[in-house]
């Protein structure tokens, strides 16, 4: 047994990363790559060796210094495979800063698993992975890693990261080999351009970036594709499947998309019938897509089975019909069937849906950062999201709007752009009545309407929360309720409009604090505003602000018969604005107490870093503003 | 001990209650009443409903294997809202180095007539790369009303523990029924909870049995057949309603009723007895006989590497504590917990230090193997996790336990250790294993412990120097000891600005616009050993100011951040983790030429238990200044369900406190 084992060392010493000699050394960094750093790039060489449309191979060398625990897991070596795609170097090595080797990974050390993204019922990829242990920090950390791909052309290799923020950069390339009846397409950012050569019957396509100091990691930040080096890759000529496709333009790309959906929106019969039926009589075009989205809704349900074609190929119309599931394309390839059947044209849209999309893709150039897949109405220049089993008819959502995105249609690909929202699309207005009798004694009347992307949290409270109570304490700790044991309580989403109002009614206790003869009642204690940016007195990256809505929240505030108000009035309205928004707020005495008005709004802007200063004291100001504190006292005749 | 024993004991009573027994359930045959059934009776909200559920323990017994676990599952489950459709997604997952699925059907039954049965194509298999599989189905044609059923069979080689059956859900169910026939020859301990059982039927029987002949007196043969005694369970509930869970809520499962079977011994006719399990002291002899627990930290061949990686540094200790706490940083700071927990090791002490890390149990082994090394005295202790059950000490069950920490003493003091990361200072396990009890594995002396650990402190000293513009100059002082130094110095490594400091997150919740000025170490930062001093200069705008007044709110770090939950009623204890003490001193100096003109009272405040006291003393001062105390203890951890409303009472009287307000006016 013993011997056993000791010839397996040896075999496995064979196979390990060699040691010392080759591996970089940190010594050499000095404070400029320290700066900000808390891992550094020594090198990092990546090799795609096209070898046909179909097939090719994908390796890379990567030896990274970790200066501290703060790295963003790059002692963590992950590789995806699948059917199509075979990891045939794995290796990882971690040196100390002396050069000495400390861990190589053993076949034990790899741990093999099925990816699950989260939201998936099934789907057919895998993750390789190992851990490399940094005994004290700095050290190295060497992974090595070879890919054979098949079918690759869509997903394979698509971008390349040379380096993270937080990290510096010492030398990194990209080195494509291209067979001469193919092409290399590429967008870049920060990167020099690539030096071509033709090396026999290959077009050998390189990128080098040499050394960078740290970007600082900064909240409200662009996406790294815009502010680090950055590359992204796609062939002129493909195949997956006996499908060829091609990302020389859009339009390509697109019809490639197109191609492998074909044929598959065939309606059962018994369903193109319903169809008919449901829509008979009917002349108007919006109100057949409304009868048939609510048929759509009704008859299936979100089911995400990643398979085929690694996730790109729809399942059928007649498959979901019969299941009544299906996933995002799935159900927008059954709905547009549906649509074909009434004789409405739809396209299959493919979307990044993300608060922010990291890649925003660029007219001049095709690539697939998509995630979803949504469909669009020419005639109606609507977009349906067909995963919702509630949404309104036309209605995309939040995540989804103001990007760029794939239609397919007949004729291809086109790149267009999703509506941007205004500001008074996604926002609420709410009124809150405050009636306070004594200090243990305060009423609370509230009533809201949520718009957009407001009532998107809990537009389906009822489908997904039946239970009153339950909803109650799911909307109490969301914040929009005070307590959970109020009366009154109502919640209605409108089926037709993005819009949901919530009513509700409660008694409180400890709201006023009671002093002697003053009581200090918040104004605004349930809703208040209080987001402010972190200190960033060095502030490197511009400022992306993406919010965008507008709210309207108005207190009436009744004091108890022989109070007034001793002070926090003020005259005026205080009025904030800014690039990112606008605040107002007033305050007005009534008969019997006083009423507070307020409006907030928010639009998207992408600001200079210069203006962190002046953005921070916006959030400050707002925030301070909404603390706002009567000060009540028997007696006064204030 | 937090669990009602009583409640487990288990005896082979022959009983019979029957009541409301529904009609005999058969596999894809639903009533037309059933069918069509649009919602659970007595709760109109439910998303679904167990029409029935029911699992059935049988014994089989392979040749050259020996006695196979053979359950047999069925569920029939009525949806009614798209909320439950999740439902419709079954994984069923085994381990396939001694488990099998088999016989799986599945159908659904849909409201408006007709049956659709899923093929063998819907049903997939999903092989993972370690020995774990799982089947995976989903339904077609969900809608509301939709009811979907399904049955399959497990199989199992190890007879030990039967899968656990729960009678209630988080959906009401209308029938759930748990039935078993164990041959004579296996002798079962039942830990579960008895509900309102509609059928308790608990009998012996006769019954053919394809295991081995025996020829006992009075056995008799019915034709071929091997007839022998069993024991014959039908345990079954009716009209269950939905559980609900309830925040600071512990162990929440015990408090269900559950069928949970455990193989006590075996014993064949003419044979000797086989115990799997006997009394504490076999089972912990046993445990150390085991390579990947007492072998590991007790041969030297499983340490030697790690040791001598060690050996200086923990013997560089003068003192035994000296000793055991180099120990515990030296495996705090080299090993990396893999976020797993364990009772066993996965493997030595020297390949996990080797590899970098490894479970909770690899990281503890390592630790007692240089503890045992250096010649102090240490043992095992193994705790079940908060949630995971409350223990159950009359039989030595050690599938109880899921965490493996090291008891040691030090001036006859229990010192209890559980390495994961240097921030944690010995003496203090992780938070989730103070479960109440533990379980020392000493060879010689095994038994159970409190698991308690001391309050923990933080005091705050806060020097204010107040602006007629209500802006506050602040410079607070700070001595955090247990989890609060924990989380002040897991605060500082997972920092990314001055906002996530310690203590700042707490402040601006109260002041969003606060700005931290500075913060600093003093103490302790490096050395969770000692309490964590900490220094920090914020900005505040503490008091708004209104014409001639100033109302300033001098609590700048609330003790208590939200009022208990209104709920109500409580239906089970409620349990805080460990017991804290919290000191605020402040010194306000008022701005020139403004007077105090109120101050709140000073109020002692101490629950009828006396489990929890709130003190609260301010004073005006020569010199244009207040001085304020705040005290708040909470030393007590566990409180019944009626006790709910008074320490409620006492959380509110509490942020009263801590909100209340001084008001200052300039001087005419």
């Amino acid at each position: 047994m013993i011997r056993l084992s000791l010839l397996c060392c040896l075999l496995w010493a064979g196979a390990r990363v060699q040691a010392q000699s080759d591996v970089p050394s940190l010594l050499v960094l000095d404070s400029v790559l320290r700066q900000n750093a808390n891992s550094t790039v020594l090198e990092y060489d990546v090799v795609f060796r096209v070898k046909s449309d179909r097939t090719a191979t994908y390796g890379y060398r990567k030896v990274t210094g970790l200066l501290n625990d703060r790295h963003e897991d790059e002692d963590r070596l992950v590789e995806n495979f699948d059917g199509d795609t075979k990891i045939t170097t794995f290796r990882a090595a971690v040196h100390d800063v002396f050069g000495k080797q400390t861990f190589s990974s053993r076949k034990k050390d790899i741990a093999v698993h099925r990816y699950n993204d989260q939201m998936s019922f099934y789907q057919d990829l895998w993750l390789q992975g190992v851990q490399s242990p940094c005994p004290t920090y700095p050290c190295t950390v060497t992974h090595e890693v070879e890919k054979d791909l098949n079918d690759f052309g869509l997903m394979g290799v698509s971008q390349w990261r040379p380096v993270g923020r937080e990290q510096s950069l010492v030398s990194a390339s990209f080195t494509a080999y291209v067979p001469l009846d193919n092409e290399l397409l590429y967008d870049s950012n920060l990167l020099p351009d690539p030096e071509i050569t033709v090396e026999g019957k290959e077009r050998v396509y390189r990128w080098k970036v040499g050394r960078r100091a740290a970007q600082v990691s900064e909240a409200q930040a662009p996406p790294v594709t815009e502010t680090l080096p950055y590359l992204r890759v796609g062939l002129a000529n493909f195949e997956i499947d006996g499908y060829r496709g091609s990302f020389r333009d859009w339009q390509s790309f697109g019809r490639f998309i197109g191609d492998i959906s074909a044929g598959r929106d065939e309606l059962p019969d018994q369903l193109a019938a319903e169809v008919r039926e449901s829509i008979a009589g009917i002349d108007d075009e919006r109100t057949k897509i409304d009868r048939l989205y609510r048929l759509m809704q009704a008859r299936t349900r979100y089911v995400s089975i990643q398979l085929g074609l690694g996730g790109w190929q729809p399942f059928s119309a007649e498959y979901v019909e019969r299941n009544r599931y299906g996933d995002c394309k799935a159900l927008s390839n059954y709905m547009g069937a549906l649509l074909a059947e009434a004789g409405i044209e739809s396209y299959p849209v493919l979307i990044h849906w993300s608060r922010r999309a990291p890649y925003d893709p660029k007219p001049e150039f095709a690539a697939s950062p998509f995630n979803h897949m949504v469909l669009y109405v020419p005639s109606q220049d609507m977009y349906l999201e067909c995963t919702s089993s509630d949404a309104p008819t036309g209605y995309l959502g939040e995540g989804k709007e103001d990007r760029n995105v794939l239609w397919i249609t007949p004729e291809g690909g086109q790149l267009q752009r999703t509506p941007a929202p205004r500001p008074a699309d996604n926002g609420h207005t709410r009124t809150v009545d405050l009636h306070i009798t004594d200090k243990d004694n305060v009423g609370v009347n509230l009533s809201a309407t949520f718009y957009g992307s407001k009532q998107e949290d809990f537009r389906s409270l009822g489908a997904h929360i039946p239970d009153r109570q339950d909803q109650i304490e799911f909307l109490h700790e969301k914040g929009f309720l005070p307590d959970i044991s109020g009366e009154a309580y109502s919640f209605y989403s409108d089926p037709d409009r993005p819009v949901a109002r919530v009513d509700y009614r409660t008694q409180v206790r400890n709201y006023v604090r009671r002093m002697g003869k003053r009581y200090f009642v918040p104004v605004n204690r349930y809703y208040a505003y209080s987001w402010v940016p972190e200190v960033g007195e060095d502030r490197q990256l511009p400022i992306d602000f993406t919010a965008s809505s507008f709210v309207v929240d108005t207190v009436n505030v009744v004091l108890p018969p022989g109070y007034a108000v001793e002070s926090g009035l003020s005259a005026e309205e205080i009025v904030y604005t800014h690039e990112v928004g606008e605040y107002r707020a007033s305050l007005r005495k009534t008969e019997d107490g006083v009423q507070w008005i307020r409006t907030l709004k928010f639009q998207p802007t992408r600001l200079p870093a210069t203006a962190y200063a002046d953005y921070r004291q916006f959030f400050i100001d707002v925030s301070k503003t909404e603390r706002i504190q009567l000060v009540v006292k028997e007696g006064q005749t204030k | 001990m937090y669990l009602r024993i009583g409640q487990l004991l288990f005896a082979l009573l022959f009983t019979c209650t029957v009541s409301g027994q529904p009609e005999k359930i058969k596999f894809g045959r639903i009533s037309d009443e059933d069918r069509q059934l649009l919602s659970a009776p007595g709760d109109s909200a439910a998303a679904a409903y167990v029409l029935y559920d029911g699992l059935h323990l049988t014994f089989e017994y392979l040749q050259g294997k020996g006695p196979v676990r053979v359950e047999r599952f069925h569920r029939r489950l009525k949806l009614l809202k798209p909320s439950s459709f999740d439902r419709a997604d079954i994984i069923l997952p085994y381990n396939r180095d001694y488990q099998d699925i088999t016989g799986v059907d599945a159908v659904v039954h849909l409201p408006e007539g007709g049956t659709v049965k899923l093929s063998k194509r819907d049903i997939i298999t999903e092989k993972r790369a370690d020995n774990r599989e799982a089947i995976k189905f989903t339904f077609p044609q969900v809608s509301p009303g939709a009811t979907i059923e399904y049955e399959y069979t497990l199989r199992s080689e190890s007879i030990l523990v039967p899968t656990t059956y729960q009678f209630q859900e988080d959906i009401p169910v209308r029938w759930a029924e748990y039935t078993a026939r164990i041959p004579v020859y296996y002798k079962y301990v039942s830990l579960g909870n008895q509900g309102q059982y509609a059928i308790n039927d608990v009998s012996m029987v006769r019954l053919a049995w394809n295991g081995p002949r025996f020829s006992v007196p009075g056995a008799y043969s019915s034709g071929n057949a091997n007839v022998i005694e069993q024991s014959s369970i039908h345990w079954a509930m009716a009209d269950i309603p939905a559980f609900e869970d309830q925040p600071y809520t512990n162990n929440f499962s015990d408090y269900l009723p559950k069928v949970r079977l455990q193989l006590q011994s075996v014993q064949y006719p003419n044979q000797m007895i086989t115990k799997i399990f006997s009394d504490w002291t076999t089972t912990v002899k046993d445990l150390h006989a085991r390579r990947d627990f007492g072998k590991y930290y007790q041969r030297k061949g499983n340490y030697g590497k790690l040791w001598k990686e060690a050996e200086a540094v923990v013997m560089a200790g003068a003192t035994d504590r000296e000793k055991i706490d180099a120990a515990y940083y030296f495996i705090c700071r080299r090993l990396k917990w893999n976020g797993h927990y364990g009772i066993l090791a996965s493997e030595s002490p020297n390949d996990v230090f080797e590899g970098g890390g490894g479970n909770s149990a690899d990281l503890n082994i390592a630790l007692l193997a240089l503890l045992n090394e250096a010649g102090i005295e240490a043992q095992p202790l193994l705790v079940s996790l908060r949630d995971g059950g409350a223990p159950i000490e009359i039989y030595p069950l050690i599938t109880q336990f899921d965490h493996l920490m090291v008891y040691t003493e030090v001036d006859g003091q229990p010192y209890l250790l559980d390495a994961n990361g240097p921030d944690r200072p010995p003496g203090l396990p992780r938070v989730n294993a103070l479960n109440h009890r533990g379980w020392i594995a000493d060879e010689l002396n095994p038994r159970w412990v409190d698991v308690n650990v001391p309050s923990a402190r933080r005091t705050v000293m806060a020097d204010l120097s107040l602006g007629a513009d209500g802006y506050a100059e602040v410079s607070l002082q700070s001595r955090m000891d247990s989890y609060f130094g924990f989380d002040a110095r897991s605060c500082l490594d997972e920092m990314e600005s001055g906002n996530d400091a310690p203590l700042a997150e707490e402040i601006r919740t109260v002041f969003p616009e606060a700005e931290i000025v500075s913060h600093e170490v003093l103490k302790g930062g490096d050395n969770s050993s000692e309490p964590l001093a900490y220094r920090m200069k914020v900005r505040i705008p503490a008091a708004m100011p209104s014409e001639d007044y100033l109302y300033v709110q001098p609590i700048l770090l609330p003790a208590l951040d939200s009022e208990l939950d209104d709920v109500e009623t409580r239906l089970y204890p409620i349990d805080f983790p460990y017991p804290q003490r919290l000191q605020y001193i402040s010194n306000i100096r008022l701005p020139e030429g403004y007077a105090v003109e109120e101050l709140p009272q000073s109020v002692n405040l101490v629950s009828e238990d006396g489990g929890m006291s709130a003190k609260y003393v301010v004073e005006s001062k020569p010199g244009q200044m207040i001085s304020l105390i705040f005290e708040v203890e909470l030393d007590r951890t566990l409180y019944s369900a009626a006790e709910y409303p008074v320490l409620r009472e006492m959380f509110r009287r509490v942020i009263e406190i801590q909100e209340s307000a001084i008001v200052l006016k300039r001087a005419k």
